[in-house]
């Protein structure tokens, strides 16, 4: 039984960091440059040139 | 401030896009031999071309010849474009491509020779593996020097999990390499028995975990976005899926060695960790899904989403299914069984390899400005080769679940069901041949993409992207130690050391050390939250958004979390289990003993036979005694396996005659009747140089075996000696005419010491089993 008890305990400790650690997130508005940054790889290319030794 | 046209290297990309898909050819024409191999046994052609040496050779050749040739050309072309900077070095990127291809060459004639450490996934021999160490070097050098000289300052995800492929990568082949050089084919690894299995299965999984995962997860974070013109579903789930899918990750490794010898403790992180790793497998899969919102009617018209979104559901499964089979319960059923070849295939087949199609089909029109030569025959090759892969699995799942529940069986009386190990070989061979029939479509499929993308190239002319920049001044940075040490990595370190007072205190000390600990995160928080009210940091950036911009400590930081796994799981090992194990009384092989050994790699048998009988009752009433870690303690490397197509052989020395052996490798269905295993005529006629003998001792020696000077100084005559004695018997008993020099009497040495201590009963041979006994197999 003294396993139930730790496994029950150990689960509150880590849900209780989790929602701390959210609630770290949200108070320091961690993460709000990020939907600028998820465009990155859509930027278009200026042109496409042939390669130098075909030129 | 200036603007700058910047013209990206996009030729290597063309190089490593070729080469990935002529190998891929290749990979998959080898993985139809040894396909066809099981299910039909004459098509073992000869020594060089028989399934335990060209199994090597196809796995790899799919991850590192096919897959890795298709990551170099992912990383290079995304790479460019996220930091709007041409690589760093045109030569170091054509070094990179040309040694690679010169490696991969060099495997494919060292692994049908018998060239092999015999370490799966690992089997390339000591200097190859230095050359993949230097070549990779290239890699990483060209790859950072980009990201220094990059015109973004932002590292962008994709860029996380390349930069986690690298130094992960660095880490694992340096370790697991480790090895002491007998001569410029033959090598033995410094890690013997149980701690190389935990070292080789470290790295073995984390090579699936970061050559096949994480640079193809960097992959799709670029091109899906890209393929489907809209930004990843949510890039704050990114930041989750990737630092705690490289914390988690390389823990799992133990799971490979689920009721081994392995100690319980390790056994049991590797399979807790490895169920926690399905929360960021299946976090990354929902982002690559959900980013084709509002795009999903595209997937009827285009088959780069089709590929791309098949490629993420499969990669789903794969992940449902790894956590699945790592839970020790299933594992006893599943290990050792074709359901693992499932398994892997899937992952393979459908998540690599249609993430290779989806890019291979977006990236060549761009790359020869063109467009795609047949959108028609791309679609038919997606469900042709969906088909394929269901097919496969399907098959595979089947005569995995078929062997597991045939082993176990139980008669009325308690014994077992199918005593025979061959009557479950002979139940899954229609398995077998449904297995080659999905495997062929697939390859037809690869086929008709390579056709597709040839025409199309011929169709354009190769260009090379280009983009216009303006280069600014990044102005003040934050120093690297200062984000290294962050507060969340402050945190972050505070809960591991935690958690491990928890496992290492026992229930009342470790409730003390949560109740302490969770009373000082309460603390920090109070205080954080207090300062917060007085200092408003509305516009500060964030910690992570600040370490984006700062490679090195972003690289740092990578290398910390995958570190700790490794370190928590190995060292206590390496050290613990040297103690322990020095006071077993248990012999070295005899010279001759050891030559057999040899010629068991170089004949590639682990990649049939396992040597580790678990402590299962069906297990141990078939194959005898539950295996113990003093059982390999002098294997350099370990000979566990992972799959069985034959019996297991821990146990099988003194179990049949030396005559039984000599007949059985010359033709197994005399003895064996329905057996698929290939006949080895060869070994009678290749002759063992005996005066080589003293320089594998030597090397074993070095390494921790405890074998004499005096021993290794006579082991010429000792081989010969014993190798005298079972020509002698088999002269006698069978009429067989002998060299005491072939590498068949040192097998038949080998074979009969399995099992044995070899403390009192040297030499080992079989003389004294009934001749020709148990016919039929284990």
């Amino acid at each position: 039984m003294e396993i139930l008890i730790l496994t029950v305990f150990v689960s509150l400790i880590v849900a209780a960091a989790g929602v701390l650690f959210f609630a770290w997130n949200i108070h320091h508005r961690a993460h709000e440059h990020i939907e600028q940054l998820s465009l990155l790889p859509l930027e278009e290319e200026a042109r496409r040139e042939p390669r130098k030794d075909r030129a | 401030m200036e603007t700058q046209r910047i013209t990206y290297d996009d030729d290597i990309v063309r190089k490593f896009i070729a080469a990935s898909v002529v190998f891929g050819i290749v990979g998959l024409l080898v993985g139809l031999l040894v396909a066809l191999q099981l299910a039909f046994w004459q098509a073992n052609l000869g020594p060089y071309l028989s399934f335990g040496r060209l199994r090597p050779l196809h796995t790899n050749a799919v991850i590192f010849a096919f897959v890795g040739n298709m990551l170099f050309a992912g990383v290079y072309y995304s790479t460019q474009r996220l930091l709007k900077a041409r690589l760093a070095s045109d030569r170091l990127s054509r070094i990179h491509f040309w040694g690679w291809q010169s490696i991969i060459v060099a495997a494919a004639i060292t692994l049908p020779l018998g060239l092999t450490q015999g370490k799966e996934y690992a089997e390339l021999e000591w200097p190859i593996d230095l050359a993949i160490a230097v070549v990779w070097l290239v890699f990483a050098t060209n790859f950072f020097w980009t990201i220094a000289r990059r015109n973004e300052k932002h590292l962008y995800v994709a860029l996380w999990f390349y930069i986690a492929t690298i130094v992960t990568v660095t880490v694992l082949h340096v370790v697991n390499a480790l090895s002491i050089p007998v001569s410029a084919g033959k090598s033995y690894s410094v890690f013997g028995g149980v701690q190389d299995a935990l070292v080789q299965w470290w790295y073995g999984h984390n090579a699936v975990a970061f050559f096949l995962t994480t640079p193809i997860l960097g992959i799709m974070y670029y091109f899906l976005p890209k393929a489907a013109n809209r930004p990843v579903f949510s890039y704050r789930l990114s930041i989750i899926h990737f630092w705690s899918l490289v914390f988690l990750y390389i823990w799992a490794g133990p799971h490979h060695l689920l009721n081994t010898a392995l100690p319980d403790w390790a056994q049991t992180l590797g399979m807790i960790f490895s169920v926690m790793l399905i929360a960021p497998s299946w976090g990354g899969m929902l982002n690559g899904l959900l980013t084709l919102r509002g795009a999903w009617q595209e997937l009827r018209i285009d088959p780069v989403l089709k590929f791309f979104a098949a490629a993420v559901t499969f990669y789903g499964m794969a992940t449902f299914e790894g956590p699945l089979l790592s839970i020790k319960s299933v594992s006893a059923i599943a290990h050792y069984t074709d359901w693992i070849v499932a398994h892997v295939h899937v992952g393979a087949l459908g998540w690599n390899g249609f993430m290779a199609a989806g890019m291979f089909y977006w990236i060549i029109p761009r790359l020869y400005g063109t467009q795609l030569h047949s959108r028609a025959l791309a679609n038919a090759h997606f469900y042709l080769a969906t088909f394929g892969i269901l097919l496969y699995a399907a098959a595979m799942w089947t005569s995995g679940v078929t062997q597991g529940l045939m082993w176990r069986a139980e008669n009325p009386s308690g014994g077992l069901m199918y005593p025979s190990f061959v009557e479950t070989v002979i139940a899954i061979r229609p398995m077998y041949w449904m297995r080659l029939i999905g495997g062929s479509l697939y390859l037809v499929g690869f086929l008709m993409m390579a056709w597709n993308l040839w025409l199309t190239a011929r169709a354009g002319t190769a260009v090379d992207g280009s983009v216009d920049v303006v280069v600014e001044n990044p102005g003040a940075q934050p120093s690297n130690i200062a984000l290294i040490f962050g507060s969340p990595v402050l945190l972050s370190v505070f809960a591991l050391v935690l958690l491990g007072a928890v496992a290492l205190l026992g229930p009342a000390g470790s409730t003390v050390a949560l109740v302490i600990g969770a009373s000082v995160v309460l603390c920090a928080f109070v205080f954080y939250f207090q300062r917060d009210d007085t200092e408003p940091r509305a516009k500060a950036p964030s910690w992570h958004n600040l370490v984006e911009g700062k490679a090195l400590a972003f690289t740092v930081l990578t290398i910390g979390a995958i570190l700790v796994g490794g370190v928590a799981e190995i060292v206590p090992l390496v050290i613990a289990g040297n103690e322990k194990l020095a006071l077993k009384d248990h012999a070295p092989y005899s010279p001759l003993e050891l030559e057999g050994r040899d010629v068991y790699l170089k004949e590639g048998c682990y990649n049939c036979h396992s040597q580790m009988v678990r402590p299962l009752a069906w297990e141990t009433a078939r194959f005898g005694a539950a295996s113990v870690e003093a059982d390999s303690k002098y294997d350099h490397p370990f000979q566990w396996g992972s799959k069985r197509t034959g019996p297991d052989l821990a146990r099988l020395g003194g179990r049949y005659s030396d005559v039984w052996h000599y007949r059985h490798m010359l033709d197994p269905r005399e003895l064996s009747p329905g057996s698929n295993m290939p006949p080895y005529p060869h070994l009678q006629d290749n002759l063992i140089d005996f005066a080589s003998t003293p320089d594998k001792l030597r090397a074993m020696r070095t390494v921790g075996v405890p074998y004499t000077p005096e021993r290794i100084a006579a082991a010429s005559g000792e081989a010969e000696q014993q190798a005298a004695h079972i020509v002698t018997g088999l002269a006698r008993e069978a009429g067989a005419a002998l060299d005491a020099r072939s590498e068949l009497v040192a097998l038949i040495a080998y074979l009969q010491r399995l099992g044995k201590s070899g403390a009192t009963d040297t030499p080992q041979s079989g003389d004294a089993a009934p001749a020709l006994a148990r016919k039929g197999g284990l």
